[in-house]
Formats: structure tokens, C-alpha cells, sequence
């Protein structure tokens, strides 16, 4: 089975073709389910949580034309995945996202004003600042990690390294983001 | 900070990296792939295949064709023994590297919002009248910074400023769609009053269709006729029960709609035996319904004043090793494609392009890499490329014998 290319993809969505939603699914089904399993892990909620994102998809393509697709319809799974999270789990902590949402809870100032969402941005907008000066690498492991929510065990074999060195590397990210936040003024 | 606001942090960041690690394959010396890396490989060599048999099938098809025509007699032969997958590839450019479009991808003339519709600059020609000036906006992805620049805003050709509209500035302006803009005209006469369809688009290459099977591609002769039973069509409604046009029991001619004025490339227009009028060039499916006798009509025309013709490739290419990064050029040798190097050519390819300048600029690709260069401008009798707006690295694949349907 071949896959489109994404220009394709998306004239399918823009000629409002229902094939659309099929050549997303063949092409990135796999990927959407891991990032959505990775946060619930629980099988009945990611096929929700997919099937959801695709219909997010299929209602936002047009008028949206997103290039690349990929990051765009793993935004939207995620999304999803992280509320159905929420709603799932306000008690029991059960997954990767946890474990991962663990590790950045003490480099990551705590904001509590009425400006929040100001704070929020300003501090994401520090750390996409942060990823460019950091080497290829370790932006890719950090990105992995706490954006798509992979285990240490698939880091390690996706960087044919030990799961120690894996935590040891994503350990020195986070000491240096927490230093570079403080010197940007953000307090923590 | 809690888990939901670190969350929603995390979700901020930058598609681009996003992207660059949702295509991480891991080390080279990694032997244990994981399942994603095996996902992700697959789904590059499946993208990588399609896009290299839509983008140099073409081409290869054509190079037969020549070959037929120079070698009478001959059994043809096809020059190329590899073609070229391109990579995938994605970059947020910095500030400076982004083209004006790119930059600026709303307008607001009016007190209405205007986005970008076609990024490709519109040819003076069409521009009309002065409207006014327009604020166009923009943000450098790089560093979060909001700019806004003051656009000239002009009419395009007839077409109504509450649809399209032309803005930029110092000579190099674009097609902007009015934003979020869902209504379809109840008719086709107001459709065709809206944007001057007739002054607009040109009827010219034609696929024949029966279903999805392609019968053969055509180019007719002179449009003229097609418009003159359309402008009787007038009164033809549109119909919105379907969100799009079903073709999978029609059959139907479906011409390529390319229009510098309404800033669509290679859209289509279906004409379908059962009486439509069918186009994606809105974006949204805009579907009429003219009458079986007048697209009787205008099928039965352009089928009796058409020539057969070869299948036009979706984008011009040329592709080769990268051997020489001079001055405002690029030399590309092809030779590397052919099933005899003393076959190949040597391109010589204009880089004044941005598009083109900053992949250079930036290494993006360096000499000694395989490369595909597309163009919309010509290519001399010395083989000297004008028009190349994209460079892209890619691999080289032994051809397979192709079988055409």
C-alpha cells in the first residue's frame, strides 16, 4: 500500500472527499495512535481519541492548509488526548505524559495571576527560543520526550543508547532550561 | 506551575521542531529500530515513492516522446536509468529569508480581513485600478515578533474586492482571498459576475474521463464556444447538497484550471455528461447545475476541435548532482540519472529566486548532493533554467519498468 504525499492529501480534504480521511489514516494512523497511547494508554480511548482528531481534521481542512501535515494532525490528537486525559484521570496518574509531566514540574516556573495565559505564552515563546540554541540531538530527545510523550525505553532504542543515558542527557536539558528561564527573567 | 498549564506550555512549541522530531530515524548505527523508527521510515519511502513517480514520471514520459521525435524508426528509448525521490522537507526561514508572502499572510483593507491565496507574485497584467492601502500583518516565528507593513491594495481584472483582491508592495504583489468566506453564489451567472470568469479562466487541457479511468488527454483549440454556452447558463443554480463533486459513476471532461487573476495553479473544472459544472478552484466544491444540454454541448466541441496531447507533469523539474555554487547560478549535472553518462546534460540554473538563495545561503544543499530544482520559467537552447523557485535534496532509485494505464 503506497501513501500519498500530503498535497494530495489535502485536495482531498479541500474537495471535501471522505478518501481523505482514509489516506490520513493509512499514512499516519501508527503515529497518531502512539502519541494518543503515550498520554491515555488505554486502547478503546486512542481509537476515540484518533477517530476525533481525524473529524478535527476533516472540520479545519479547509480553511486551513497545514504544511507539514504531520505536526499539524499530532497537535490535534494530542489535544484531544491530553483532555480526555483530564477527564479520565483527575485521580490516578497511569501513563508517560504523567511521568514526563513529573520531570518538567520543577523547571518550569509555577504561574498563578490572573495573566496566565500571558505567562503561558511568554514562557513557551522562551522555550522555542531555548530549542534553537540547543544541538539537534538533544532538542529531538527533549522534543520526544515531552511533546510526543515517548518512554525512556523507546528513546533508548531510538538513540541506540542506554535508558540511563537517555535520563541522564534529558536530566541536563532540563537543568539547562531551567537556567536559561531565570536568566530571561522568568522567576522561578 | 501545574500539570495543565506545563501542558499547554509543552503544546506551544514550535511546529517545526515538532515536525523535526516526528521525522527523527534515529543514529545511523542504530541497529534496533525502534517501531517508530520503522514507522517513520516506511512512511518516508512510501512519500518518497509517490512523490518521485508523480513528479518524474513526467518527465520520463516526455524524454520518450523527444526521443520518438529525433529518432524516427527507432525503438524508443528512455534516457534516464535512475529518477530522483525527493526528501521531505520542512524549514521555518528566518525573517530575512521569508519571501513577502510568506511573511505576510493577512491583509486588512477595509475593515475586512483578506489571506493569502496563492504564493506565487501576480503578473501585471492583471492588475487593475488602485483601491487603496491595506495593513498587512505578520510574525517571525523566530523570535515571536509582530510585524506590519503598509500594502498598496488593487482590483484584479473585473473581479469583485469583496472576494479577491491584489496587495503587496514595490512592484511585487499577491492574490488575497477575503477570510472566512463560506458563502457560494446561489448562481452560476453571479459566480461568473463575481470574479469575471470568462475574462479569468482559459479552457485548454482536457483529461476525458469515464468514473476515475483517464481516457486520453486532450487540448482544445479555441474556448470560445465553451464561454458562449456558459454565459447562456446564467440562470444555473448552485447545488449544495453535495459537499463534493461525485465523479465515481460520471462521466465528464476535466479541464486544468490554472488563473494568475483568481491565483489558482492546476485546479480543475469538471463538465459532466449529466449536466455540471463542478471546480475546486473556490478551494470549497462549488458545484452548478447547467444542464445536460449544455454540457452535451461543450463536450461534444471540445472533443471535436481538440489535438491529443501528452500528460502535462504537475511541476517542471530538473534534477542532478549539485557540481558547482557560483554567483546568481547553479550548475547541475544530470548525468548521474543516465543509463549512459555521456548522455548527460549540464544545467545551469538562475538563482536569484529567494526561494532558491536561501537553501544555497543556508546549506541546505551543497555541492556533490543530489538534487531537484523546480522551475515555471524556461530552459534555453544551452540549457541555461530560468523561473527555478525550489530546491530540495534527494535519492536516486533505479527506474522500474512502468506500466501505463
Amino acid at each position: 500500500m503506497s501513501n500519498l504525499d500530503d498535497r494530495k492529501i489535502i485536495e482531498l480534504f479541500y474537495e471535501r472527499s471522505e478518501q481523505a480521511i482514509i489516506e490520513l489514516s493509512n499514512k499516519y494512523g501508527s503515529v497518531c495512535r502512539k502519541v494518543a497511547d503515550n498520554i491515555l494508554n488505554n486502547k478503546q480511548d486512542v481509537e476515540e481519541c484518533v477517530n476525533d482528531a481525524y473529524l478535527g481534521a476533516w472540520n479545519t481542512i479547509p480553511p486551513q492548509n497545514p504544511n507539514p501535515l504531520i505536526s499539524y494532525v499530532c497537535r490535534i490528537v494530542r489535544n484531544i488526548a491530553i483532555k480526555k486525559y483530564h477527564f479520565n484521570t483527575a485521580e490516578k496518574r497511569n501513563s508517560i505524559y504523567d511521568v514526563a509531566l513529573d520531570e518538567l514540574e520543577n523547571c518550569i516556573p509555577s504561574v498563578s495571576s490572573v495573566e496566565d495565559e500571558i505567562d503561558t505564552m511568554e514562557i513557551s515563546k522562551h522555550i522555542n527560543m531555548f530549542l534553537e540554541i540547543l544541538d539537534k540531538e538533544n532538542r529531538i530527545l527533549f522534543v520526544r520526550r515531552y511533546w510526543y510523550s515517548d518512554s525512556i525505553e523507546d528513546l533508548a532504542k531510538l538513540f541506540c543508547t542506554s535508558k540511563h543515558n537517555v535520563s541522564v542527557r534529558l536530566s541536563r536539558t532540563r537543568e539547562k532550561l531551567k537556567k536559561y528561564l531565570s536568566r530571561k527573567g522568568v522567576s522561578l | 506551575m501545574s500539570r495543565e498549564k506545563i501542558s499547554e506550555v509543552i503544546d506551544n512549541i514550535n511546529d517545526k521542531y515538532v515536525n523535526e522530531a516526528a521525522s527523527y530515524e534515529g543514529k545511523e548505527n542504530n541497529i534496533r529500530k525502534s517501531a517508530w523508527y520503522k514507522w517513520g521510515a516506511m512512511v518516508a519511502c512510501f512519500a518518497l515513492l509517490v512523490l518521485g513517480c508523480i513528479k518524474f514520471l513526467p518527465m520520463l514520459i516526455s524524454e520518450e516522446d523527444v526521443d520518438n521525435e529525433s529518432n524516427e524508426g527507432n525503438v524508443s528509448q528512455v534516457r534516464y536509468q535512475y529518477y530522483v525521490n525527493e526528501e521531505g522537507f520542512a524549514k521555518e526561514w528566518p525573517w530575512e529569508y521569508m519571501t513577502l508572502s510568506e511573511k505576510y499572510r493577512t491583509v486588512n483593507y477595509d475593515g475586512k480581513e483578506y489571506s493569502i491565496k496563492s504564493s506565487y507574485p501576480i503578473s501585471q497584467e492583471v492588475i487593475k485600478g488602485k483601491l487603496g492601502t491595506g495593513e498587512a500583518t505578520g510574525v517571525d516565528l523566530y523570535t515571536g515578533e509582530k510585524y506590519t507593513e503598509s500594502f498598496e491594495v488593487y482590483e484584479i481584472n473585473g473581479i469583485s474586492s469583496e472576494k479577491l483582491i491584489a496587495a503587496g508592495m514595490v512592484g511585487e504583489y499577491y492574490v488575497y482571498q477575503i477570510s472566512e468566506d463560506y458563502m457560494r453564489p446561489a448562481t452560476f451567472g453571479e459566480l461568473m459576475k463575481l470574479y469575471s470568469l470568462d475574462d479569468n479562466l482559459q479552457f485548454a487541457n482536457f483529461t476525458e474521463y469515464e468514473g476515475y479511468k483517464e481516457q486520453g488527454y486532450y487540448t482544445v483549440n479555441d474556448d470560445a464556444y465553451i464561454w458562449q454556452i456558459l454565459l447562456e447558463c446564467e440562470g444555473a443554480t448552485l447545488d449544495d447538497t453535495a459537499d463534493s463533486f461525485d465523479r465515481s459513476n460520471r462521466e465528464y471532461l476535466s479541464f486544468t484550471a490554472t488563473s494568475d487573476a483568481l491565483g489558482v495553479y492546476k485546479r480543475v473544472v469538471y463538465i459532466s455528461e449529466d449536466g455540471y459544472f463542478a471546480t475546486n478552484i473556490f478551494d470549497y466544491s462549488y458545484i452548478y447545475y447547467i444542464g445536460a444540454e449544455a454540457a452535451e454541448k461543450i463536450i461534444e466541441y471540445a472533443e471535436q476541435n481538440s489535438v491529443a496531447t501528452i500528460v502535462e507533469p504537475y511541476e517542471l523539474t530538473v534534477a542532478g548532482t549539485l557540481v558547482e555554487v557560483g554567483d546568481g547560478y547553479i550548475v547541475i549535472d544530470d548525468s548521474v540519472l543516465c543509463k549512459n553518462k555521456e548522455d548527460g546534460i549540464v544545467y545551469k540554473i538562475d538563482t536569484s529566486d529567494l526561494r532558491i538563495k536561501r537553501c544555497i545561503d543556508n546549506e541546505i544543499v551543497k555541492v556533490g548532493d543530489v538534487v531537484i530544482v523546480k522551475y515555471n520559467g524556461e530552459i534555453s537552447e544551452d540549457n541555461y533554467v530560468t523561473g527555478a523557485y525550489s530546491i530540495n535534496k534527494g535519492t536516486l532509485v533505479e527506474s522500474e519498468p512502468v506500466i501505463l494505464e
